[in-house]
């Protein structure tokens, strides 16, 4: 059983760039983010708890990665008042919460994107139903077919929404009937439930939509 | 980044977002597969604790190599996709040699394809290969078509290697990038890769004075032959891949 059902999910959004020294700055370093297309300068403080919303391979199978999570495992990789700096992340639009259920995650995927960072390593005869993402010959992770699908077309769409509803036809299309694959709300569950096997894995990142489907 | 030497040269370059090699399984509809493969006998009761697939009722046989390029699925045969890769550019990163049609021939022949030149004929016509002189306005028209799409993730510099950044992924660094292509990485998911050179463009003018008095365009000209002349290394290492740009980004 996971620990943690029932509070919100945490996502890191953007795309790691890593430490730098700061332009114009001195001889000071900084860590960046590109958000929507700007680099964002952010503290070593704020890049730790950042990174580890991204989640925690080895952790992911046994817990949910919530807010409690990302201060816990902050808290212990020595990050001081770790909460307060989950609340500036979010303000800065670099941390969401995604809260249970469907329209929560709903908002989320009209807002959001996902790219991915490595390459698609195809499946095996002897395990058809997993798909390899990583470089070379060896896979840094494998996945079940939709998580794949979506991982693979999502950047081209205008959000993650679109995405898990161009899935879901092209489903539905080839005549499939299973709903986990031709609803396009359970296409998204499951995706957001899996996100964090991406993120924690440096496979994709996420951002904001090119289009977010929430009328402003 | 390095200059390509001569006006007249015409690079090639793989186009598309590798997706590996994909088995199919008939008769069996795709859509099913997982459940094909639950576990017979539920964990608790396996005494290994270990899912156990049932045996296949299907056949599953390789079927093509797969490449999305923009919205679409580009399927390329054994052959087809080695010159593909080819096309990269040279792993070692060793060898500074530009990557033109010629090169990718010889190459191809040196690994055993008996007739590549019909091969490359195909694959540019589909769209998964290109072809652009890096001096001429056909190197405009090329990077407003495609997009460069940044893979990994950024490592930055250090205090003792100030001027080379590192990109990678798991916690580690693979490659290492000069300041000039780890700009260009950072600014590529832009619409187009001209939108790219424009911004890098913009950076280049505030470092090199001389450069402010020519036009806009001709300086983000200049960045773009420089951009393609390096364009193989950064292919080569998988740290960006190129796409067809779609528009509106």
């Amino acid at each position: 059983m996971h620990i943690g059902f029932g509070q919100p999910l945490l996502f890191p959004i953007g795309h790691d760039l890593g430490e730098t020294s700061a332009p114009g700055a001195g001889h000071g370093r900084s860590h960046f983010i590109r958000r929507d297309g700007d680099l964002v300068e952010v503290t070593r403080r704020q890049f730790h708890v950042w990174t580890t919303a991204r989640g925690v391979k080895d952790a992911l199978d046994r817990r949910r990665w919530t807010r409690g999570a990302v201060v816990q495992e902050a808290r212990r990789l020595g990050v001081t008042a770790p909460g307060a700096i989950v609340d500036e992340l979010i303000s800065a639009g670099l941390i969401t919460e995604v809260a249970p259920g469907r329209k929560a995650a709903y908002r989320f995927a009209l807002a959001h994107q996902l790219h991915p960072l490595m390459l698609g390593l195809g499946n095996s005869k002897d395990e058809p139903w997993l798909f390899g993402i990583g470089f070379g010959e060896q896979p840094v992770l494998r996945v079940r077919r939709d998580l794949f699908g979506i991982w693979e077309w999502a950047n081209g769409e205008d959000n993650l929404w679109q995405a898990c509803r161009t899935y879901a036809d092209v489903e539905v299309a080839a005549g499939g009937t299973d709903r986990d694959h031709t609803d396009p709300r359970r296409v998204l569950a499951r995706l957001v439930g899996s996100l964090h096997l991406f993120t924690s894995n440096s496979a994709a990142y996420l951002d904001v939509a090119r289009r977010s489907g929430i009328a402003s | 980044m390095s200059e390509p030497g001569r006006d007249d040269v015409k690079l090639i370059f793989p186009v598309g977002h590798d997706m590996g090699a994909v088995y199919r399984v008939r008769p069996s509809p795709h859509a099913y597969l997982e459940r094909e493969y639950e576990p017979a006998v539920p964990r608790s009761v396996d005494p290994m604790g270990a899912p156990r697939p049932r045996p296949l009722r299907v056949e599953v046989e390789l079927d093509d190599h797969r490449v999305r390029v923009a919205r679409r699925s580009v399927r390329l045969s054994g052959e087809e996709v080695a010159i593909w890769r080819l096309a990269h550019g040279p792993a070692s990163g060793a060898e500074n040699r530009l990557w033109t049609r010629t090169v990718l021939d010889e190459q191809a022949r040196a690994v055993g394809h008996r007739r590549p030149g019909r091969l490359i004929d195909g694959l540019l016509e589909r769209g998964v290969l290109a072809e652009a002189s890096p001096a001429r306005a056909d190197a405009v028209a090329f990077a407003r078509r495609h997009r460069l799409c940044p893979l990994m993730v950024g490592f930055g510099d250090t205090a003792e290697r100030p001027s080379s950044f590192g990109l990678g992924y798991s916690d580690e660094p693979v490659v290492e990038l000069s300041g000039d292509l780890y700009r260009l990485w950072q600014l590529s998911p832009r619409s187009d890769l001209w939108a790219a050179c424009e911004l890098l463009a913009g950076t280049a003018a505030t470092a090199a004075p001389a450069e402010r008095e020519s036009s806009h365009s001709t300086k983000t000209e200049r960045v773009l032959t420089r951009v393609l002349g390096a364009l193989h290394f950064l292919l080569s290492h998988h740290v960006v891949y190129l796409d067809e740009a779609v528009g509106d980004r």
